[in-house]
């Protein structure tokens, strides 16, 4: 993706790809919400209603990888021109990386996080920055920011809808202003904002501003995640991973959903950074254009 | 059952309703850029 357009025959299999990929993610999505509606058992206590679960915890889970991507690819368009700021954010990934995988076998944690899940996460973050940077260029890595915070925001308003909709016939309440459900708010007004700088800012250091916010806004989805350990709130504690108990055919839904989620969101991603590069192409050659043009070509017209 | 109903069907509104967009976007982008070619 580091080059600016491919030849025609690179489009059309790219083009073939994304179709094929389209169709399956549609027929994994199709599965996956039967399986929800269907397959799941019925919860005892709540209900049906307990199903919104399976789309809920998905969305939330989809949102937050989509902005934890635009916060890696947010930091790389902001450190790449300098280059030991470059070199500084490579070691911290690597090191971020390497200490997350030895600390939590030594340092006690809060009750119900696992060793193995901060592992897993110090490895995304070095994994995701070195892909990142191998194959997104400086203006790639800003068009994937925009994207990914465009997309996560859309699957966060799908979060804060869902989650109503589930409590008003269990808690008898729509809406309470506890940490978890507060905080997602909250980061869902950050990234609005972010793509309010974005659309309507016309400073040629928007990129850079929505950068640096999107690094600051980064720093509410620590709070969203752990509130539920650190924190008396009224949101479910975590089934999975957090000591609670599952059905393993609802552990199965709920995984299959996350992965259809997971590819829908790939494919959407997918799909608007091409627009987004083929919108920028337009936008160059008509400024090129605009320059090219011969003097008083414009303000003939005027006469 | 009323609650699970309006939350799915909200779900695909939103998805279907960006997913729109995107295709408009997308159609409006290729024109112009058809447009350019043509000059």
């Amino acid at each position: 993706m580091k080059g600016r357009r491919g030849t025609p025959n690179q489009d059309r299999s790219m083009s073939r790809t994304f179709f094929i990929l389209a169709v399956l993610t549609a027929l994994l999505l199709i599965y996956a919400g039967y399986a929800a509606l269907v397959i799941a058992p019925t919860e005892q206590t709540m209900g049906p209603v307990q199903r919104i679960f399976y789309y809920h915890a998905p969305s939330a889970w989809t949102a937050f990888l989509l902005f934890f991507i635009n916060f890696i690819a947010s930091v790389q368009y902001l450190v790449r021109p300098n280059e030991s700021a470059d070199r500084f954010a490579r070691w911290a990934a690597i090191a971020i990386g390497v200490i997350s995988c030895i600390a939590p076998f030594f340092i006690p944690l809060p009750a119900g996080i696992e060793p193995s899940a901060v592992a897993t996460t110090g490895v995304a973050v070095t994994a995701a920055y070195f892909l990142i940077h191998k194959y997104f260029s400086d203006q790639g890595a800003d068009i994937l920011a925009l994207v990914t915070a465009e997309v996560g925001v859309v699957f966060c308003t799908i979060v804060l809808i869902t989650g109503p909709l589930w409590a008003r016939p269990v808690w008898g309440i729509w809406w309470t202003w506890d940490v978890r459900l507060t905080s997602t708010l909250v980061l869902w007004l950050i990234y609005v904002s972010y793509l309010m700088l974005r659309r309507f800012s016309t400073s040629g250091e928007t990129p850079k501003l929505a950068a640096a916010l999107a690094v600051f806004g980064a720093l509410d989805m620590p709070l969203v995640y752990f509130s539920i350990w650190f924190f008396r709130t009224q949101h479910p504690q975590p089934v999975i991973g957090g000591g609670g108990s599952i059905d393993p055919r609802m552990l199965r839904v709920f995984a299959l959903n996350c992965l259809a989620f997971t590819c829908y969101a790939g494919i959407i991603c997918w799909f608007r950074y091409r627009i987004e590069r083929m919108q920028r192409d337009v936008e160059e050659t008509r400024a090129l254009e605009a320059l090219l043009e011969p003097r008083g070509a414009g303000s003939r017209g005027l006469q | 059952m009323m609650f699970l109903r309006i939350a799915y069907a909200a779900v695909w509104i939103i998805q279907g309703t960006y997913l729109a967009v995107l295709i408009r976007r997308y159609f409006r982008v290729r024109r112009d850029m058809d447009e350019l070619e043509r000059k």
